[in-house]
């Protein structure tokens, strides 16, 4: 959820009492912050407003790729876990501000996979799978993410979870495109721990057949 | 006497509380920010904050979506 100032005119969309009687825990973000100060103090006001303490950071000074800017987002977030609060950060694909993040104390990276709202996929696969390997923390892939294969896909590599917004917003049918991200994140999550089957450049039989055939030609 | 909430000039009444005007807008403390000069008003002490002339107030509220 954001933040935003309230339209004067009064009215709105009274969507916090709804959600509450679901029993579901709220997660504001810093959207629409340009820079560090103004997600920090976003931060500030989401606590107030709804008494968590936990935020997604979410710095993109560019609005045509809403891509975070790498600075501006380490630098709230480190204030922020300093504030005391628990810090998920919507970041880059990348490892080295991932490691960096993760040292400033954030609860969880959540790494792009292609622009927010762009259905794209998983763009940034070879960097997802190093941040994966490599985190401390968990990673959430978030942004991007267009289709339930993309989200089983995240998973089975080891992402702890995945961020979808647009893909199931904007489906003809919600409700059950939800259900399709749901099957996929538990297909991704039970294939992940089955462990995946090694790549193999070659062909690798699946049964003894080296003699069979063979004797039986004689 | 005048405030300015959310940018925009309002009348409302002299002495009038931080909680009454949140009640007035139609808004619930649940999910409601207020910052007067950027420093954020603790809800708890809604009810004892008065409004004073051109004060700048600014009310937040969170909405779905990222």
């Amino acid at each position: 959820m954001a933040i935003k100032r309230v339209d004067i005119k009064g009215g709105s969309d009274d969507i916090i009492l709804p959600l509450r009687k679901l029993g579901v825990t709220l997660m504001p973000n810093t959207s629409g912050a340009r820079t560090a100060k103004e997600a920090i103090f976003a931060a500030q006001l989401s606590r107030e407003a709804l008494g968590t303490d936990w935020i997604k950071v979410e710095v993109h000074p560019d609005q045509k790729y809403l891509l975070p800017d790498p600075i501006e987002t380490y630098n709230a977030c480190a204030e922020l876990v300093k504030q005391g609060f628990k810090v998920f950060a919507y970041c880059s694909a990348d490892p080295c501000l991932c490691k960096s993040l993760a040292e400033a104390g954030v609860s969880a990276v959540m790494p792009l996979g292609a622009p927010i709202g762009s259905a794209r996929g998983l763009e940034t696969l070879p960097f997802l799978k190093i941040i994966i390997r490599e985190s401390s923390v968990p990673v959430i892939v978030d942004a991007g993410i267009g289709a339930p294969s993309e989200a089983a896909k995240s998973l089975e590599l080891g992402a702890d979870a995945v961020m979808v917004n647009t893909a199931i917003a904007a489906a003809n049918d919600p409700v059950l495109m939800a259900a399709a991200f749901r099957s996929a994140c538990e297909a991704g999550r039970i294939g992940y721990e089955a462990g995946l089957a090694g790549l193999s450049s070659t062909a690798r039989a699946t049964s003894p057949m080296e003699k069979f055939l063979a004797e039986a030609m004689k | 006497m005048k405030i300015f909430f959310n940018g925009e000039e309002l009348e409302v009444d002299n002495g009038l509380s931080l909680a009454q005007f949140i009640k007035d807008r139609g808004l619930t403390p649940d999910g409601t920010a207020c910052a007067v000069d950027e420093n954020i008003i603790p809800k708890a002490t809604w009810s004892d904050f008065k409004l004073e002339e051109n004060m700048h107030l600014d009310v937040f509220t969170l909405v779905a979506g990222g």
